[in-house]
């Protein structure tokens, strides 16, 4: 990791993400990565007890019926134990909440909810508001104002409605199911170190017919997943593989496996016992 | 919906069974030739999601494929055009040269252009064409659709 690389992680805000439906969680997990922000998954309250003594959390983000318990009643508590580790901002999820619990939640801390079924927006909103948050504070600056400002602005209402956001290649290529776009998106993460490793097999044999084909899946998966430009070096590599022109195409591929990487950097990690074996 | 991963038992044609008595009832065989672990991926969750009931096989390569193909007679045969071995409009144009594989249903997958499709024209006549980015959107329909006809032909 380089050193710009390294302070960047270091200055992401981290989100306790206390949800049991693994759907949600890569769906969270899947806008966090392009809004960067930090995600560690709680499948349970012991799990986000563990995680909250653990580590700091700017945001906790919770259901509210755990497998092993209320998430109601357990903020209660922790509030009532003066609130020790719990994170500033809470977010809870909500399906057709009563006015009751809404007060009981307001009352243990929550400041805002998300509805379910959740939509990227809101998530995306969400984690825009906890960047500026965070960024601010962090700058000795008045976060919550900021954050107040930041959220008053309507979901749907950013103009970062490219092709690259999540919600852009989601409404274009997924027709509107984030949860089909989550999916394919951690499918892609699972194949992509052989994936890449077949790539770099076929570039030192010379194969560049294999190499073509590989890049070309590549290419339309990354337009699909909204990275048009990791989708535009993947063009390239194949036109250079069209000349016979190895040397280049493996420059560019250089290029893309570099951005590959930057993208999804789990992918170096599942591919290092690969490259050493 | 079941998944079946290939066994690479390639059979030559000789050993290709006919076609088999489908009942109305028996759930729809589909067969996926693509080489893209992301796509087969994608296409069976689509296939699961949409066509619940059907078996989903896939193949890796053309070769195989053209095995499979033999061995399981497919309600509908999804081909992308790319593949090792052979390629998908080879692989068509090696079908239709048998008598019993003259009806099947086929649906070409392809990241390809319409220009770069151009040198394949000769096996696309009357083969619906389905743009990897439009998989989503396109697929299910037209797949539902083939395995109607399926049906009402049954």
């Amino acid at each position: 990791m380089s050193p710009d690389a390294g302070r960047r992680a270091l200055t992401r805000p981290r989100v306790l993400l206390l949800e049991d439906d693994r759907a949600i969680q890569r769906l969270v997990e899947m806008v966090a990565v392009d809004c960067e922000v930090d995600v560690h998954a709680a499948p349970s309250l012991g799990a986000a007890e563990r995680a909250l003594e653990a580590g700091r959390f700017d945001l906790l983000l919770a259901d509210l019926m755990l497998p092993d318990g209320c998430a109601v009643e357990w903020l209660q508590r922790r509030r009532l134990a003066d609130g020790a580790g719990c994170p500033r901002r809470i977010v809870a999820f909500s399906a057709g909440l009563g006015e009751t619990v809404r007060r009981a939640l307001g009352t243990a801390g929550v400041d805002r909810f998300l509805p379910k079924p959740v939509s990227v927006d809101e998530i995306e909103a969400c984690f825009r508001v906890l960047r500026a948050d965070t960024g601010k504070s962090r700058q000795g600056g008045d976060g919550p104002a900021l954050a107040a400002a930041a959220c008053a602005r309507a979901p749907g209402s950013d103009t970062a409605t490219s092709e690259a956001s999540p919600r852009g290649a989601t409404e274009r290529f997924f027709g509107g199911d984030s949860h089909l776009h989550a999916d394919f998106l951690e499918t892609w993460r699972r194949g992509l170190a052989p994936e890449m490793a077949r790539v770099e097999q076929h570039l030192s044999t010379g194969d560049l017919s294999a190499v073509t084909r590989i890049v070309h899946g590549m290419k339309s998966a990354l337009h699909m997943l909204g990275q048009a430009q990791l989708a535009d070096l993947a063009s390239a590599i194949e036109q250079h593989c069209a000349e016979g022109d190895g040397a280049p195409a493996g420059l560019a591929w250089a290029d893309l496996r570099s951005g590959l990487l930057a993208w999804s950097p789990a992918a170096g990690a599942r591919q290092a016992p690969a490259a050493c074996a | 919906m079941a998944l079946h991963r290939p066994t690479a038992d390639a059979i030559a044609p000789s050993q290709w069974r006919g076609p088999r008595t489908r009942s109305s009832g028996q759930a729809p065989r589909l067969l996926l030739i693509e080489d893209s672990s992301h796509f087969q991926s994608l296409i069976a969750l689509l296939v699961k999601r949409e066509l619940p009931q059907a078996e989903l096989h896939v193949a890796e390569d053309g070769i195989s494929g053209l095995a499979m193909t033999g061995r399981l007679d497919p309600d509908v045969l999804m081909v992308d055009l790319l593949l090792p071995g052979i390629d998908g409009a080879a692989l068509i144009t090696r079908l239709r040269s048998h008598e019993q594989f003259r009806r099947l249903r086929l649906v070409m997958v392809t990241g390809l252009s319409a220009a770069e499709r151009k040198p394949y024209e000769f096996a696309l006549q009357q083969v619906p064409v389905v743009h990897k980015t439009r998989l989503v959107e396109d697929l299910p329909p037209l797949l539902k659709s083939l395995v109607a006809e399926r049906e009402l032909v049954s």
